[in-house]
Parts: structure tokens; sequence; C-alpha cells
């Protein structure tokens, strides 16, 4: 028996052995991509096999040669890149192509991207040329400065600690002491940069290109040619993310300029207007991962690019014509025994975890945002009713209609046959 | 001399009125009766119609649950699939009745008098093509009752839709007719056109399923392979049958784009235009016997 189990554990940990292969890694030249989308710099890589790289047209970007390990990861179905490994930067100059001719042909710059409001939030702001060298030593100063003011007050804190505790010790033997004033905490550091790469920077009108990278020695460095997609938008509006007060886990999103919002009377809904584009949905899927597999060539997507949460909201109904302000609102989860959530205006001095319009479902309304002028925007309209929730028997009755329409018409042939028949015989 | 020859024009034209369309107008209106006085018709409407009653329930079932329904047109997915019902029994109707008067010696019987093989597929083609009429109107009678019953938004787009799918419907009909005179019997001649219609719809839906199926654009996988194929082949067949024509008028126009859907609207019309050609040549090859 033991010794069987021995086998057995041998076995298991041969199996252990033979599974846990490392990816074999292949020195490759790629492109390091940092592609403007509206939600920040999206980093990706391109490598062998080549693939389409998109951008969006109008707007910086950044490709860089590098030479890095590439190996296949297939848990996600991706190539990627130890960059731990190898981070060699390719010399030479980008070449953009259209139809065969050279377009343009682009230097290396140094870049930088920063977050002013974090790495998550906010957004992102590309540096270029000797701007991204000063921006990159501005942010070092001022986060050397943020930690030195951050241990100032974490000193300060723990003597303040130790006064107040002397002072509760005073006071529990009967000494009247003053209690000493706690140190002021120094704002939050936001600001995120990235290290001062090197890159080209990309900004090219809508259209298909063709990029290759031309080494110092004037040959074209193998392995960089690419097809480069720079797309546009097909539509502007405003779209909306409605959160319903009952459900605001599970936000709607109303962003096709024609669509209706149907609702319970008295539901109380809060409306977040965005700027939004209409993008080409494969398009903009491999801008955000050039080796996505999702997307639809045939199929659209609206990207939001800004809040429009500053604006005011206009609502006609069967009440009147009435405009609403966006506010910061918090949702609470309702203590006891019934489960839930509760949207409410946050007290002086906490934090909101949304802002937004809050409209009570009355009927049927016409809602706009308004610009600074009190004009509607355009593509900012939308329609709110109420449908009838009631008994559901006429939407089966309905059907029934056309069918008891056929049943008179073939009896009243074949009474008008019978008839022309009886006269016959007569 | 010019009134001499504006004279002999009009008695031209009034003698081949006389001789031809005399006896066409005469076949639209009893054709057209006995379509309309039969159950069929009214059956698919109903069907269609229930369709809309079930997709409408489930919408107003989710604003009963969620408390929020976000929807660009509660009436679309009800419309395609009435207009595709309509459009497949249009087909099936107008086949079947050129291979049933084949089948009875009614075709040969005609011939004998002043009907040509063109003028016979037109009657018929008119006939359908009214009858479509009717029954898109009865059609948007149940659907505005479904709208006023359920308080959903039956928009001014969903109407346009319903008018410009004639011509979708126009060329249904004519590939119909070309399917009957091409085969002479009634049973294969259904099941030919059944078969095109679930077959074009077979590969829209197999299309829709794959493009949303994930696969990378460097690997060669089977997904990627059935998905070009499908692609190919639908790219093919939604312009050589009419049931593709049904879906993009119908996408095009419920996106607002009223330029786009007269434009498939039109090559739709002369789609039948050429099948319809087509259909007077080929009842004229195989014959007008049974």
């Amino acid at each position: 028996m033991n010794r069987a189990g021995i086998i057995l554990l041998l076995l298991l940990l041969s199996a252990g052995t033979a599974r846990a292969q490392v990816p074999v890694k292949e020195r490759q030249f790629v492109y390091g991509i940092n592609a403007f989308a509206w939600e920040g710099y999206v980093g990706s890589l391109s490598a062998r096999p080549p693939h389409t790289i998109y951008v969006l047209a109008g707007h910086r970007s950044i490709v860089s040669a590098r030479e890095t390990l590439v190996y296949f990861w297939p848990i996600t179905g991706e190539y990627r890149a130890d960059w731990s490994g190898l981070n060699a930067s390719v010399d030479g100059t980008l070449e953009v192509l259209q139809t065969g001719r050279a377009l343009i042909v682009l230097p290396r710059q140094p870049y930088v991207i920063q977050y002013p409001h974090g790495p998550d939030s906010g957004p992102a702001i590309l540096y270029v040329g000797e701007e991204a060298a000063r921006r990159y030593r501005a942010f070092v100063e001022a986060r050397d400065q943020y930690r030195d003011a951050l241990a100032r007050y974490l000193e300060a804190r723990r003597r303040y600690l130790e006064a107040l505790d002397r002072a509760a010790a005073a006071r529990q033997r009967g000494v009247t002491v003053t209690l000493p004033s706690a140190p002021e905490e120094p704002e939050q550091f936001r600001l995120f940069s990235s290290d001062v790469h090197d890159g080209f920077l990309i900004n090219l009108p809508q259209g298909r290109y063709a990029i290759r990278v031309r080494g110092p020695d004037g040959r074209v460095v193998a392995g960089s040619q690419r097809t480069l997609v720079a797309f546009t938008h097909r539509r502007e509006a405003v779209g909306f993310t409605i959160v319903p007060q009952t459900r605001w886990t599970v936000p709607e999103r109303a962003d096709e300029p024609g669509s209706t919002i149907y609702a319970r009377q008295d539901q109380v809904l809060y409306f977040q207007p965005y700027a939004a584009r209409e993008y080409n949905d494969l398009a903009y899927a491999r801008l955000v991962n050039p080796q996505s597999a999702e997307g639809r060539s045939d199929g659209w997507r609206w990207e939001y690019s800004q809040s429009l949460v500053e604006s005011r909201l206009q609502l006609a109904g069967a009440s009147g014509v009435q405009t609403v302000t966006g506010r910061p609102y918090r949702v609470e989860q309702k203590t006891g025994e019934a489960l839930g959530y509760e949207v409410i205006e946050p007290p002086a001095g906490q934090t909101s975890d949304f802002s937004g319009f809050k409209v009570q479902v009355q009927g049927t309304l016409n809602l706009a945002l308004l610009d600074a002028a009190g004009r509607p925007v355009p593509g900012s309209e939308r329609l709110v009713r109420v449908p009838r929730l009631g008994t559901a028997w006429p939407l089966g009755i309905i059907p029934l209609l056309p069918l008891t329409l056929g049943a008179g018409v073939v009896a009243w042939r074949r009474e008008q046959l019978g008839r022309t028949a009886r006269s016959r015989e007569v | 001399m010019g009134v001499v020859a504006e004279v002999r024009g009009v008695t031209r034209i009034r003698s081949a009125w006389i001789i031809s369309g005399r006896p066409t107008a005469a076949m639209i209106r009893l054709d057209l009766f006995s379509t309309l006085t039969a159950l069929a018709p009214y059956a698919v409407v109903a069907g269609a119609a229930a369709l809309a009653g079930f997709v409408l329930q489930n919408d107003l079932h989710r604003v009963q649950e969620d408390g929020l329904l976000v929807i660009g047109d509660p009436f679309a997915v009800s419309l395609y699939g009435g207009v595709l019902l309509l459009s497949v029994y249009l087909a099936a109707s107008a086949a079947m009745a050129v291979a049933r008067e084949r089948e009875q010696g009614t075709v040969e019987l005609l011939s004998y008098g002043p009907v040509s093989a063109f003028s016979y597929l037109l009657a018929k083609f008119t006939s359908h093509v009214l009858q479509y009429m009717f029954l898109v109107v009865l059609l948007l009678g149940s659907y505005l009752l479904l709208a006023v019953a359920t308080g959903l938004h039956l928009r001014g787009t969903t109407l346009l839709a319903m008018a410009l799918s004639i011509g979708p419907a126009a060329a249904a009909a004519a590939l119909g007719l070309l399917v009957a005179a091409l085969i002479r019997r009634v049973r294969p001649t259904i099941l030919a056109v059944l078969g095109l219609a679930l077959g074009t719809v077979g590969l829209q839906v197999a299309r829709e399923v794959l493009a949303r199926l994930p696969a990378p654009e460097f690997h060669v996988n089977p997904v990627q392979v059935l998905r070009w194929a499908a692609f190919a082949v639908s790219s093919i067949t939604q312009w050589l049958l009419p049931f593709g024509y049904v879906d993009r008028e119908l996408s095009v126009m419920l996106r607002g784009d009223l330029a786009g859907a007269l434009s498939v609207t039109v090559a739709a019309c002369v789609y039948a235009a050429v099948v319809l050609a087509l259909a007077a040549t080929g009842l004229d090859r195989t014959g007008i016997r049974q």
C-alpha cells in the first residue's frame, strides 16, 4: 500500500512538472503602442504575426519601435512581451505611406503620459519633446515634496498621539491640561506620470496607411511593416447613463438619439449625460487591444468622451417645463433586515458616489440637455414614457382580430357561392 | 397629318388594351378576389401580430421587473419577423397559384386566348403585390392597436419601413413566380420556395452567431473559416434572394436613413422586374402544359 502511494505521488509530481512549461520566447521587433482612447491612453503591443494597428484620426498617439522577447500566452490567446528580459529601443525614423507613396517621415521623440487626477480617473495628457522632460522633472519634484510633507506629517502625528496619551494620563491624575491640536494631513498626491520614453508621434487624418521603420543605415528594419488605420466617428450625440433608484448597480445606457426610455410611474431615475461618439465596433476594439478577437466590422458602438453633468436638463411634461441641475449623490446600504440600497444627497463633508440629474417619472416626458445659452444640445433629446403595465389579455386578443376578419370574409364568400348555386338551380 | 397619327396612336393603345390589358386586369381582379377570400393571408397577419404581442409583452415584463427599459424601437423585431413572414407567404402563394393552375391546365387554356406568358405572370405578380399592400395595412392596424394597448411607442420610421417593405415583398413574389415557372409541380415548388427562404434566414442567423464568437485575427481556426464562409455566401444571397432585401431595408430604415431605405426599395423593385422577365422566359421555355 505504501509503495503504491509513493508511485502515485511520483506520477502526480511528474505530471505537474510536465505542465509547468516555460513559454518559448523569441527576440522580435515590436511596436509598443500608446493609442489615444477616450478612457485614457491604451498601451498595447504589435508583434509578429503582424496585424493592423488602429488609432483615432485627429488625435495624438505614440508608437515605439522596440526589440523585446515575445511569447505566446495560451490562457488569453495573446502574444506578450517580456519587457523585463529585453527592452531595447530601435534607432531610425518611421515612414508613413499611403497607396505605396511615402507620406511623412517621423523622427523619434521623448514623450511622457500624465494623469492629473490619478491613473484610473480623468483625462490623460501626452507631452512630447522638451515639454515631456520638463513635465517629468516637475512630477518628480512634486512627488518628492509630497513624500517629504507626508514624512513630516507622520512624525507630527506620532508626536500628537504621544501628547494625547500624556494628556489622558495627566487627566486621570486630576491635572487639567490643554489638548494639542492635530497636525494637518497634506493634500493627497494624485498626479501620475509614466517614465520618459521615446517613440513616434502619430496624428493622422482618417485613412489606411502603411508604416515601417528605416534604420540609420538606410534599410527598412526587418519585421517593421504594418498596416495602420486611422478611423473616426460616424455620429455625435449626447449619451445618457440612467441609474434607477431601485437598481443603481445595473444602470442602462440610452446612447442612440432615437431611443425611448420606458419606466414605471413614479420611478426615480438619475441621468448622467456624456458627450458620445459612435465608432466602428471592430476598429475601437482593436484600438484598445490590437490582438482582440472581439468586435464586429458591421457593428457600431458609442464611446463617451466627457461628462456633461455641469449642464442643465430640461423636462417637458404634462405639468409644464422645468429645468433640473446636476447634483452629487451617495449610495448607502440599508441597515436591518430589508436589504437594498438608498440613494441620498451626501451630507456635508461626505464624498459622493456619482453625480446626475434626478428625474421622477410622471407620465410622458420630453427631456433635453441645455447648453450654456439655454438651447437644447443636438442629439440630447429623449422621450420618457410610462407603458401600460396592467393585464396582458389585450395582447392575446388583438392578433385574433385579423383572423376573425378572415373568417368573416370566408363565410361571406361561401354564402355568396351558395346563393349563386341556388339561383342556378332555380 | 398630325391629327391622323394621333388618332392612330390612340387606336393602337386602345386595341392593345382590349387585346392584352383587359384580360390581364380581369385576371388580377379574379386572383385578388380568390386570395383575399381565403383564410390563409389573415392567418399569416394574425401570426405576425401574435409575434408582436409576444415581443411587446416581454418588453412590458422587463419594465415591470426592472423598472426601466431603454429601447430604440419596440416594434423593430416584430416588424422584421412580420415582414419576413408576409414575404415568405407571398412568395409561396404566388408560386402555388402558378403551379396549381399549370397542373390543372388553366394556363394552357388561357394561352389559347390573348394571354402571353408575361401578361399572365404580370397579372399574378400585380395581384400578389396588391394583396401584400392590403395585408400590410391589416398588420399596421394590429400594430396600432398593440401600441395603444401597451403604451409602447410606434415610431414614424416603423410606418415608413412598413410602406417601403413593398419593394422587398414584390421581389419575393417575383421569385415565387420564377420558381413556379421553372418547376412544374406544386409540392416541389412550395418546398423550393420555403427552402430558399429558410436557407437565407438560417444563413443570416449563422452569420450573426459566428460574428459574435471571438476569433483572433492572426490564427486560422474553424470559427474564422466558418465566419468567412458565412459572410461570403450571405453577401451573395443577400443580393440574389429577396429575403436579404427585407433585412437590409428594415435595418437601414429603422436607423432613420430614409435615402438608404429608398435605394434598397428601388434595388428590390429592379430585382423584381428582372426576375419577372426571367420567369416569363422560363415559362415560355418550360411550356404551358403540365
